[in-house]
């Protein structure tokens, strides 16, 4: 029998959401558990250990002293997964790159701002490599297992590019637009069965653009609508889908597929 | 088979027959003002009159995602078949979603001598109850010769008033009929309007295609530089929208999974669209249609050119849905009309 990969969880800027919905996983992660060993995860276990090959990642890179601690994790793994969106497109937080950062610790913590280490909000892939992105705030559970499971076949995996519209549709979920609200979908990458959209809710963009999105035919089709500029803009920017950090990071997913295009166990090169 | 009548109940009294022995897929109310075709539990779930539902009844005989087989690795490893699908009845199918029926039996059992063997399995439990229709403004069945379809229907229910005029096309329909008890004549006025019917419904039609569906190879082939392919693409998302809620669309692609025990997987089939930027996207990396355009146009060209000319007819049933649940409000008529134009 060979040496299990051993797994590790880590997290930066975030609201560890990713990692709570694998924990929620059920009898799934009970089998997954028998192919891998997890040796760190501090959200799960108190036990911890830096001897890993596979490392899962969520949340941003917020402050420069996180920096270290992520290239550490980058140089022990064999392969690191960027986990939810924070970690793989820079999350929400992103838009207080838009702010006058000192204003913003004011605003917040008053005259306690100072004392608190904040900066740029980058996703994971502006500081190191990552092999593999798994979208969406929070993740999918299921899509998570299908990555496991892909990296552990040695399998290549491709987050999908069809908008978030192809699942809804064949959910046959009437459409946002037509219940009288602004929706994200038709630019949005899909994977997550449209659940928002399933719960009476909008699609808010949270796994990102897909790989070509019509951003022309957004603006011109949401005001056909009836939506104004700021109505779209304010859309698109609770995930900061049009930062250069994210538009970065989706083009560094498309383009370098890292260690998991490669296929063939990477882990096991220990 | 004289036509007789039925009333709303005695139609109620249908589909309760049909839950005794099938599973009943029927068209119910989904959200402010959309319908979709779902499993009813109850036959007061199903509606007597709606436009069109999101995804067509395709879903019954070629469902969005399937297992084509299943295999397991422990106890001992075997490759089983799905299990033998049980018997359905889609109800209320409107006369273009039966010509669609039609179009897909000829794709999925017939087009190059093969025969899809769980779509086979499902077609050959399947009873239809077909329902009329009156057109909105997205339907243009007569350019596309389906108004009046009534093959592949078991059972044709017209409604007329407060009532239906029913008509046994197959003994399976017969047999459904006479579950609603003695039969009766529909009243002359009832007779009249049902007579009527194909000439009120082919009036009440304003979307018109401007050319006949066997002219349209030979003007879109003249056409395939035509700059009507990137004005449409400018406002095409390539969501699949089009192809999924399409009656008519067959294309899959087909996944080997295994769960994450490692003990059973499948090989899936689930729909595929054209539209997607990696439908056309080969080993080595090279994509036939990467860009937006071309697949936009592929999509015309496929139903109107390539299918047209080996079925026969296009494909396409003029059911509207493509213009309807379009995201970006792309006109399928329109483009083509355009097309047509720019030949002139």
């Amino acid at each position: 029998m060979a040496e299990k990969p051993r797994i590790a969880f880590f997290d930066f800027a975030c609201c560890e959401g990713c990692q709570l919905t694998v924990l929620g996983l059920g009898e799934p992660l009970l089998k997954l558990l028998e192919r891998v060993e997890v040796v760190t995860w501090r959200e799960a276990m108190s036990e911890r250990s830096d001897d890993f090959d596979i490392a899962f990642v969520e949340g941003s890179i917020t402050r420069d002293s996180d920096i270290p601690r992520l290239r550490r994790i980058r140089e022990q793994a064999k392969v690191l997964v960027a986990l939810g969106t924070c970690a793989t497109l820079g999350g929400p937080h992103v838009s207080a790159n838009n702010c006058d950062r000192g204003e913003l610790l004011r605003l917040v913590y008053g005259g306690e701002g100072a004392q608190f280490e904040a900066g740029e909000v980058r996703p994971l892939s502006a500081v190191v490599q990552v092999d593999a992105f798994i979208h969406g705030c929070p993740i999918n559970g299921d899509e998570f297992l299908t990555v496991a499971n892909h990296l552990l076949l040695g399998k290549a995996y491709h987050p999908p590019s069809r908008p978030v519209c192809h699942e809804c549709k064949l959910n046959q979920y009437e459409c946002v637009l037509d219940r009288g609200q602004i929706c994200l979908g038709p630019v949005t990458r899909g994977g997550c069965d449209a659940i928002c959209t399933s719960r009476g809710s909008q699609c808010f963009g949270c796994r990102g653009l897909v790989d070509d999105p019509n951003l022309n035919a957004a603006r011109e089709v949401l005001a056909e609508h009836g939506y104004t500029v700021s109505d779209i803009i304010g859309m698109f920017d609770i995930y900061s889908l049009r930062s250069p950090a994210a538009a970065e990071a989706r083009e560094t997913a498309r383009q370098d597929r890292g260690a998991i295009e490669k296929g063939a166990e990477p882990w096991r090169s220990r | 088979m004289a036509p007789s009548a039925l009333s709303a109940a005695d139609v109620r009294s249908v589909l309760a027959r049909a839950m005794e022995s099938t599973a009943v897929l029927a068209p119910v109310r989904r959200g402010r003002s959309s319908f979709a075709f779902q499993w009813i539990a109850d036959p007061a779930e199903a509606v007597f009159s709606y436009p069109r539902t999101i995804l067509p009844p395709k879903q019954a005989l070629l469902p969005p995602r399937e297992d084509l087989f299943v295999f397991q690795r422990a106890p001992e490893p075997a490759v089983r078949p799905p299990a033998a699908p049980d018997p359905i009845t889609l109800f209320g199918v409107h006369p273009c979603d039966l010509a669609a029926i039609g179009q897909l039996d000829w794709a999925m059992q017939e087009r190059h001598g093969i025969c899809d063997p769980n779509y086979a399995a499902r077609r050959a439990h399947t009873t239809i109850i077909g329902l009329e229709c009156l057109p909105d403004e997205y339907c243009f069945c007569p350019s596309v010769g389906t108004a009046h379809t009534r093959a592949g229907a078991d059972l044709f229910l017209t409604p007329v008033g407060e009532e239906f005029v029913a008509e046994a096309l197959t003994e399976k329909g017969e047999a459904l009929l006479a579950s609603a008890g003695e039969k009766r004549a529909p009243s002359a006025e009832a007779r009249d309007t049902w007579e009527h019917w194909a000439e009120d419904k082919e009036s009440r039609v304003s979307r018109r295609l401007k050319a006949q569906p066997k002219e349209l190879p030979d003007l879109l082939e003249a056409e395939y530089e035509s700059e009507v392919w990137e004005a449409t693409a400018a406002r095409c998302y390539s969501c699949g929208t089009c192809t999924s809620v399409c009656p008519t669309c067959f294309c899959f692609d087909v996944e080997d999974v295994v769960e994450v025990g490692l003990a059973s997987g499948a090989r899936r089939r689930q729909y595929d669209s054209c539209q997607f930027l990696e439908f056309a996207s080969v080993a080595g990396g090279h994509n036939f249609r990467g860009e937006r355009p071309d697949r936009v146009r592929h999509r015309w060209f496929r139903k109107f050119v390539h299918l047209n000319r080996e079925y026969g007819d296009a494909f396409c049933v003029g059911c509207g849905r493509c213009t309807k649940f379009c995201t970006a409000d792309i006109g399928l008529v329109e483009v083509l009309n355009s097309i047509v134009e720019a030949s002139e």
